[in-house]
């Protein structure tokens, strides 16, 4: 059955595994001894068990209907983007804020198509670097700095 | 609230408050036009600079960019055939035929005095309102709060786009997102799996964030680059003439009620608003023969309601606490930053503040006028912008106001980590709405449970049969519901038997 294998099934499929687990967690000795309402785990309980029902009958409504997720153009480009945004996002605070943005800046520049090296540079180091001025001289909410230099 | 008033206009006239008002509109306008960035985001970007503002400034920039936003999006709407923001989109039927007859300026005259009219209506309603809805709920205790919580909750997924069920599960996930943390009554860890960044809970912001604007990139990365139309020939707005609007005020009047009577409605969004209107100016304006080939009727009945809809949408988030829509969420999350809480206890505690914001939000309808007459031109070339310069842009601006939320690495990675799960939902067809609105919800809705669990001495049954209030609340949670399953199995059965 194809329709078994569809993105929205399997993404569905994967909500409702989640929820499963997670409920599950919530009948450990962790939570024991609380009676009914002011037990921690008595409301998650319930939203959990609704999360579980709307899945399945989501999954049930998408193999009826047949529906399929519209295609991405370019896996590639959307992997390599959000890996840069992850580690930019991670890199933020150990680095500074300027040196993970003007390399983030450079990536995704590219991977939204442009070629020319010095518009690349111009933007990877003017608009970060206007942020860090910004924020950090004009606003006075410091930004991470580098573990090299306070300047940025 | 009407006492209040002098106080809150000596809050408003100093110089740091006016400038905001002024800097927040034209920052919404430019936002509002570039495709692709919407009022969400736009919102969701100046974030960070509120965190050196006061309150009432801090609320007021928020506000200004909201309307702001929503009025920009017709200029590209009008100028490029792509609407800047989802409300904009009935505005391209009529503005784009318009602006290829060589009355460009004439379309977006007729967007601008619709869009200004429709903001000052709904920012009077929003002043009259509102009040009253706060002290109606004033008597509310937590069975009845609890009652009008889910009543909230319901109509955002029942109007929410996409199917129902995907709705449901989507404000599903978002109250299940809100319980990660400390238990609010026992302080006991839950879900936390021995990571003791999660005791506090996932970061409404960062959640918000990544799962708007991140995921928005993320969505456009994935796309081919969309084509768009060449943009029509423009020298400056023409406001159209008095005379002009002989036949037309019905039209007028009647898109603004109906923005901001939709606005008022939890979850519906300017975007239905303005899709409703133009529907029903198609059926019952005198020149809805035209509509669709450049008839100022249809740009009006579009823009006087999506503007008409931000005040509307204000009217429960300020007075209740339950957003009127995406972006009144994100309001709602960085109002908490600020250390306000909205709800019915805030107009009580702090009329003047109150008083300062919607002086200023009518402030920021009249300055729609002169800022749209002198921006349009200048906002018309950056519609040239390339995308990729937008949304690298939007990616480093998240980036920074999640780091300025608590300055902890762990909500940038949930801010990453949401913006994933935004996408992936999206591509589903799961609404992105109802999820966020679950996570600002929840909280209280499970207190709320809890304490009326309590009162009701765990007899669930006795919170419809012991108080009139919610048991009628709870009655047209169940209509709310019923409905549209109603109209979803008739269109099932029509569409079998046809």
């Amino acid at each position: 059955m194809p329709g078994l294998l569809s993105e929205r099934v399997m993404v569905l499929l994967a909500v409702l595994i989640a929820a499963a687990a997670l409920l599950s967690t919530t009948f450990t000795a962790e939570y024991a001894g609380l009676g009914a309402a002011q037990s921690p785990v008595f409301f998650p309980r319930i939203i959990l068990g609704v999360m579980i029902a709307l899945s399945l009958i989501a999954i049930v409504q998408d193999l009826m209907a047949g529906q399929r997720a519209e295609p991405v153009e370019h896996w590639l480009a959307l992997v390599v983007f959000v890996l840069a945004a992850l580690v930019f996002a991670n890199a933020i605070t150990r680095v500074g804020f300027l040196l993970s943005a003007a390399p983030f800046s450079v990536v995704a520049l590219a991977i939204f198509g442009f070629r020319h090296p010095l518009v690349i540079g111009v933007y990877a180091l003017a608009v970060p670097g206007s942020l860090v001025l910004l924020f950090n001289h004009v606003l006075k909410l410091p930004l991470p700095t580098s573990p090299f230099t306070h300047w940025f | 609230m009407l006492a209040a008033i002098p106080d809150a206009l000596a809050l408003l006239l100093t110089a740091e408050a006016l400038l905001t008002l002024l800097l927040g509109t034209v920052l919404g306008i430019v936002l509002g036009a570039m495709p692709g960035i919407g009022s969400t985001v736009a919102v969701a970007m100046v974030l960070p600079f509120t965190l050196s503002m006061g309150q009432a400034p801090a609320i007021l920039l928020l506000l200004a960019v909201y309307a702001g936003s929503v009025y920009g999006g017709s200029i590209s709407a009008i100028l490029i055939n792509t609407p800047g923001t989802p409300q904009s989109a009935a505005t391209c039927f009529d503005g784009y035929p318009m602006a290829q007859r060589g009355q460009a300026g004439q379309a977006l005259g007729w967007a601008t005095v619709a869009s200004v009219v429709g903001g000052l209506v709904s920012a009077v309603v929003l002043l009259l309102a509102a009040p009253q809805l706060a002290a109606l709920a004033l008597n509310f205790g937590p069975v009845e709060t609890f009652a009008l919580v889910l009543l909230g909750m319901t109509c955002i997924v029942s109007v929410s786009s996409g199917s129902l069920v995907k709705g449901l599960l989507a404000g599903a996930i978002g109250i299940f997102l809100a319980s990660v943390g400390g238990d609010p009554i026992t302080g006991q860890p839950r879900f936390t799996f021995g990571n003791w960044q999660l005791i506090s809970g996932f970061n409404l912001l960062a959640v918000v964030i990544g799962i708007f604007a991140l995921s928005e990139v993320f969505v456009r990365v994935g796309k081919k680059a969309a084509q768009v139309s060449e943009l029509a020939d423009f020298r400056g707005i023409v406001l159209p003439r008095w005379r002009a609007w002989a036949g037309r005020k019905k039209n007028l009047a009647k898109s603004v009620l109906i923005g901001n009577v939709i606005g008022v409605l939890p979850g519906t969004g300017a975007a239905t608003a303005a899709f409703i209107s133009y529907a029903e100016g198609k059926r019952s304006s005198p020149n809805r023969a035209g509509y669709g080939s450049g008839e100022p009727d249809g740009i009006v009945s579009s823009e006087a309601a999506n503007n008409a809809v931000t005040g509307g949408a204000l009217v429960p988030t300020m007075a209740l606490g339950i957003p009127g829509d995406a972006i009144t969420a994100v309001m709602l999350a960085t109002l908490t930053l600020h250390g306000i809480t909205p709800g019915f206890r805030l107009m009580e505690d702090n009329p003047t503040l109150i008083a300062a914001i919607f002086a200023g939000f009518f402030i920021i309808n009249l300055l729609l006028l002169p800022l749209g007459l002198a921006l349009s031109r200048i906002a018309a070339p950056i519609l040239r912008m390339r995308e990729g310069f937008m949304m690298t842009g939007v990616v480093l601006l998240c980036g920074v106001g999640i780091f300025f939320v608590r300055g902890n690495p762990f909500e940038l990675l949930v801010m990453g980590l949401a913006g994933i799960l935004g996408f992936v939902l999206r591509r589903q067809g799961v609404p992105m709405a109802p999820l966020v609105i679950g996570m600002v919800l929840g909280p209280t809705l499970e207190l709320t449970l809890r304490q009326g669990l309590i009162l009701t001495r765990g007899d669930f049954t006795a919170f419809a049969t012991g108080y009139p209030i919610a048991g009628a609340l709870f009655a047209v949670t169940a209509l709310a519901l019923a409905v549209p399953l109603a109209r979803a199995v008739r269109a099932r059965a029509a569409t079998a038997q046809g």
